[in-house]
């Protein structure tokens, strides 16, 4: 698993560097993120031995304010502002208080870039070259073959991707109409008639959010194919992120791949509006007081509007290798002596 | 009440007003929204199944069971006939919703029952137990691909995979989560 590990990731880096995506490496600890409100964060400190603390930073009790990225965005975002251009990076990445479960690690690799001058659509052909190239070189018969390497997954991760909005989706997996992406109400109703149990009219205490992605896993996710790469492209706007709306719809521009059912990368054509980056701000950082781990905002972000249109995308690097590999625990591609370096499927068996 | 994260295969709920089971669980945490624990959950009464996916911000209902032990006598058409071990007293548990179970289930043992109120819904059974092999090929050359093995009928009508040094009467031990053989017993 180790070689082959190393093998994906620098088959990676081969792809990249030779479209001149610029390497970086930003560091691990931020004084601030982008608040992310659904994603909970690790907090350290700086403790700086003459006492003072780092200027302009929070402080806690013993010293500055210190917290582990859950993705390199933030920084990268500093460069693409700067004028960097296009740049990919990976990174290891941090998440805290997720439910255990076999696709979720709280330490993981994230593969991340960002290709300016170009929106979320050029990014899922990126990402179809992207898999065309590790399929191939992965399977290069003058090459030792990995072991773990599973055939069948390798031939589903094959592009081209089926690209399917989530409307679409909708319909064809969950004969769920266009029309209840119209409003609260409108979602509410279908998630009803779908057989979930809903709050009763006139209760606005369920968002369009939850009831979206109530509706989503429980009827859409697990039909996706999983014989081919699924790129499921205009989600809800009114699922709050930072990607730029699709002009005259209530969907924004961004995507999600699925390889053998397991979601593994996200793409977003990037949020440039200063109102709409503040806006976002505000709101996520009110979500963001009832956090079990709060943290400052990067309020540099609203600097992001000068930066030229890009598209990024984020790739969970070790769910690539669990798909590649068909691992069905993410422990079995991680180097961690806690879990057993490359835990065995069986080693605890019946533990779940 | 309890909080969905605390959710696993086997808790019983009560959703909508109903007794359910739950006989799968996953947790989901999409990142870009909250964090669900998507569940799959059998009617105790009814035995139909229902797929609901839940905040793990929300709080549930858990339904109140409790376990009995009791000696399993013998099969009927559709039902398993039990008796508690203290009372004495006789009851059935359907074999719908038992499902592989039934293959780990021998006649004279003792199983703890799950009930809820009076109603007994679930067998629980031992994470590996012994069986006797009532039918098994002599002189079979293994699969060499497969590390040498064949497949065998034990005392339940559960097929197993064992390696070919195994015959007939032999005492096998099986994991009952994966139906897949353990080792001989030698007793």
């Amino acid at each position: 698993m180790a070689q082959l590990r190393a093998r994906v990731i620098a088959e990676t880096r081969k792809f990249f560097d030779q479209r001149l995506y610029l390497e970086v490496d930003t560091p691990l600890l931020a004084p601030a993120l982008i608040p992310e409100p659904h994603i909970e964060v690790f907090a350290t400190e700086h403790r700086n031995p003459n006492g003072n603390a780092d200027a302009g930073v929070a402080t806690t009790r013993r010293g500055a304010a210190r917290f582990l990225i859950p993705s390199p965005e933030v920084w990268m975002k500093e460069l693409l502002t700067a004028g960097y251009g296009n740049m990919y990076q990976l990174s290891h990445c941090f998440r805290n208080a997720e439910s255990t479960g076999p696709q979720h690690s709280s330490e993981f690799t994230m593969l991340e870039w960002y290709t300016v001058n170009a929106d979320y659509m050029d990014s899922a052909d990126h990402t179809d070259a992207l898999l065309e190239h590790l399929a191939s070189e992965l399977t290069d018969h003058r090459l030792p073959r990995p072991a773990q390497l599973s055939a069948d997954r390798i031939r589903a991760c094959r592009p081209p991707a089926l690209r399917l909005s989530v409307s679409e989706a909708f319909e064809r997996y969950a004969g769920i109409e266009a029309g209840a992406f119209d409003g609260v109400e409108r979602m509410r109703e279908a998630a009803a008639s779908a057989g979930l149990s809903v709050r009763p009219a006139g209760d606005e205490s369920e968002s369009y959010d939850d009831l979206f992605q109530r509706m989503f896993l429980t009827f859409v996710e697990e039909k996706l194919p999983a014989d081919r790469p699924v790129i499921l492209t205009d989600y809800p706007a009114a699922v709050p992120t930072l990607a730029e709306q699709n002009p005259d719809t209530p969907f924004a521009r961004r995507w999600e791949l699925y390889l053998a059912g397991i979601e593994v990368a996200n793409c977003y054509s990037e949020e440039r509006d200063p109102d709409r980056l503040r806006s976002y701000l505000q709101y996520a950082e009110e979500a963001k007081l009832r956090a079990l781990v709060p943290h400052p905002a990067a309020k540099g972000l609203v600097a992001f509007s000068s930066a030229p249109a890009c598209s990024g995308v984020a790739l969970g690097v070790d769910r690539l290798l669990m798909v590649f590999t068909a691992a069905k625990d993410i422990r079995e591609v991680i180097f961690s002596t806690t879990f057993g370096i490359f835990r065995s499927p069986q080693a605890d068996r019946g533990s779940e | 009440m309890i909080r969905p994260g605390q959710i696993a295969k086997g808790t019983c709920l009560i959703w909508k007003g109903e007794p359910y089971m739950v006989t799968e669980r996953e947790f989901v945490n999409p990142g870009k929204g909250a964090a669900f624990v998507r569940v799959k959950l059998k009617n105790l009464r009814s035995g139909s199944v229902l797929r609901e996916t839940i905040k793990t911000s929300e709080s549930v209902e858990e339904a109140d069971v409790f376990d009995r032990d009791a000696q399993y006598l013998y099969a009927d058409d559709s039902v398993y006939n039990f008796m508690d071990a203290e009372s004495y007293e006789q009851f059935t548990v359907g074999r719908n919703g038992l499902e592989e179970k039934v293959f780990y289930m021998k006649e004279g043992e003792t199983y703890r029952i799950i009930m809820w109120e009076t109603t007994p819904i679930d067998v629980s059974v031992p994470l590996k137990i012994v069986l006797e092999v009532t039918e098994a090929d002599e002189g079979v050359r293994g699969d060499t691909v497969t590390g040498a093995t064949k497949p065998v009928k034990t005392e339940t009508g559960l097929e197993v995979r064992v390696p070919i040094f195994i015959k007939q009467g032999d005492k096998i031990l099986v994991n009952t989560e994966s139906g897949d053989y353990v080792e001989r017993v030698n007793q």
